[in-house]
C-alpha cells in the first residue's frame, strides 16, 4: 500500500505541466476564447478606463460600463457552476440554438476538438468563484 | 478596346453576374462602407495597430496571427491589408454570417473598444488602418491544417486551370484588387469558406469565382484545397 502511494505522488510530481493546466479554469477561459466576449473574469466586456470630457467636466464614461456590441452578452462571473456547465453543453450539442448563441456555435469545432473531458467544469468552478462579485 | 470601354464593359459584366445571383446576395463584390473606404486611403501606424489586434484580435486568432487548429479562426497572419478592411467592411455589412465577429466588426462596438486603449481616442478608419497595417506584417504558419494530401496533383492542376489567374501562383492574392492570401490558411477553413461561395451563403463572393467553381465536385474540392493549404507564399 505504501508503494502504492509513493508510486501515486512520484507520478504525480512528474506530470508534465500541460496536464496541470487541463484543469486550470483561469486559463482555459483564456485559451478556449471564453475571454473575447465575455471579458475579463467573466463579467463582462467593459471600459477599463474612466473618461472625462475635457469640455464639460463630465464623464463620458466610468471604468466598468458595459461596451455596446456585448451588453447583450451574459456575464458569467459568480454564476452558478453547475448552470454553466449545462449552458456549454447545451450549446455545443446544439439543443440550444437560437438568437444569441449563434455566436458560440462560430467556436464549436475549435472547442470540442480542443477541450478535454472536465474542462467545462473547471472553467465553470473558476467562473463561480470570482470575487467579488460586483463590478470591481 | 479603350480603358474607358473596358471599364464599363467590366462594370457591365459584374451586374449581369450580380442579377443571376441568388435572392439573398445582397451585397454587391465592392464595398460602399464608409469607414473602410477611408481606411484603404489612410497609411496604418504599426505600434496602434500591435495594441489594437493584441486586446481585440488576439484571443481568438492568436497572438501571431495563425488562427486555432480547427478552422473556426483563419490565420489572419500576412493577409492584405486591403483584404482585412474589406472583410471587415462585409461583415458590417451582413454579407457574411459570422455571429463570432459581429461585435467586434462593429463600427460603434469597436470604437468602445477602441478608446479605452489609446489616451487620445482615434477614429474608427484609423484604427482599421492601423490593425490590418499590423496584420499584413505577421509572419504567417506554413504548419496550418492540411488536408489528406491524397490527392495533390489533381489539386495543382485545377488550382492552376480555375485559381491562377486571381489567387496568384502560390496563392499570394492580389493586394490592389482585395483577392486574399489563400496560401497556408487552415484547410478546414478553406473548405467551409469555400462551400458557402459555392451556396451562396458568402454573399460578399466574388461573382466572378462563383461562376468558375460551379462544377466543382467533392473530390474536387478537397483536392484543391489540400493544394493550397499546402503552398507558401
Amino acid at each position: 500500500m505504501l508503494k502504492l502511494l509513493v508510486l501515486f505522488f512520484t507520478t504525480t510530481a512528474l506530470l508534465p505541466s500541460s496536464a496541470v493546466k487541463a484543469a486550470d479554469g483561469k486559463s482555459l477561459y483564456r485559451s478556449l476564447t471564453c475571454i473575447a466576449c465575455h471579458g475579463k473574469e467573466g463579467r463582462g466586456k467593459v471600459r477599463r478606463r474612466d473618461r472625462i470630457n475635457k469640455k464639460t467636466g463630465k464623464y463620458k464614461y466610468r471604468k466598468g460600463d458595459p461596451m455596446s456590441g456585448f451588453k447583450d452578452y451574459p456575464k458569467l462571473s459568480c454564476q452558478h457552476a453547475k448552470y454553466l456547465v449545462a449552458q456549454m453543453n447545451d450549446i455545443f450539442s446544439g439543443a440550444r440554438k437560437g438568437g444569441k448563441t449563434k455566436a458560440m456555435h462560430g467556436v464549436r469545432d475549435m472547442v470540442l476538438s480542443t477541450a478535454k473531458p472536465g474542462d467545462f467544469e473547471a472553467i465553470a468552478d473558476y467562473l463561480s468563484k470570482v470575487r467579488p462579485c460586483g463590478q470591481e | 478596346m479603350s480603358f474607358k470601354k473596358l471599364s464599363i464593359f467590366i462594370l457591365f459584366f459584374s451586374f449581369s453576374a450580380f442579377s443571376d445571383s441568388p435572392k439573398d446576395f445582397k451585397g454587391a463584390w465592392g464595398t460602399k462602407e464608409k469607414e473602410a473606404l477611408d481606411a484603404l486611403k489612410l497609411k496604418g501606424n504599426l505600434k496602434r495597430g500591435f495594441t489594437i489586434y493584441d486586446e481585440i484580435c488576439a484571443n481568438c486568432h492568436q497572438p501571431e496571427g495563425w488562427g486555432d487548429p480547427a478552422g473556426n479562426f483563419p490565420q489572419l497572419a500576412g493577409q492584405h491589408s486591403t483584404v482585412v478592411i474589406k472583410q471587415i467592411a462585409d461583415i458590417r455589412a451582413g454579407n457574411r454570417d459570422n455571429p463570432t465577429m459581429y461585435p467586434f466588426a462593429n463600427p460603434t462596438a469597436l470604437k468602445e473598444q477602441t478608446d479605452d486603449l489609446f489616451d487620445e481616442p482615434i477614429s474608427g478608419a484609423q484604427t482599421l488602418a492601423d490593425v490590418a497595417a499590423y496584420i499584413q506584417t505577421l509572419k504567417m504558419s506554413m504548419k496550418t491544417k492540411k488536408g489528406d494530401g491524397k490527392d495533390l496533383k489533381h489539386g495543382a492542376k485545377l488550382y492552376k486551370n480555375n485559381c491562377v489567374k486571381c489567387h496568384g501562383d502560390h496563392g499570394e492574392g492580389m493586394a490592389d484588387k482585395y483577392y486574399p492570401v489563400i496560401a497556408s490558411q487552415n484547410y478546414d477553413y478553406l473548405m467551409r469558406q469555400f462551400k458557402w461561395i459555392k451556396a451562396g451563403k458568402r454573399r460578399n463572393a466574388n461573382p466572378d469565382m462563383i461562376k468558375q467553381i460551379k462544377g466543382f465536385s467533392e473530390k474536387d474540392m478537397k483536392a484543391v484545397l489540400d493544394y493550397v493549404s499546402r503552398q507558401k507564399k
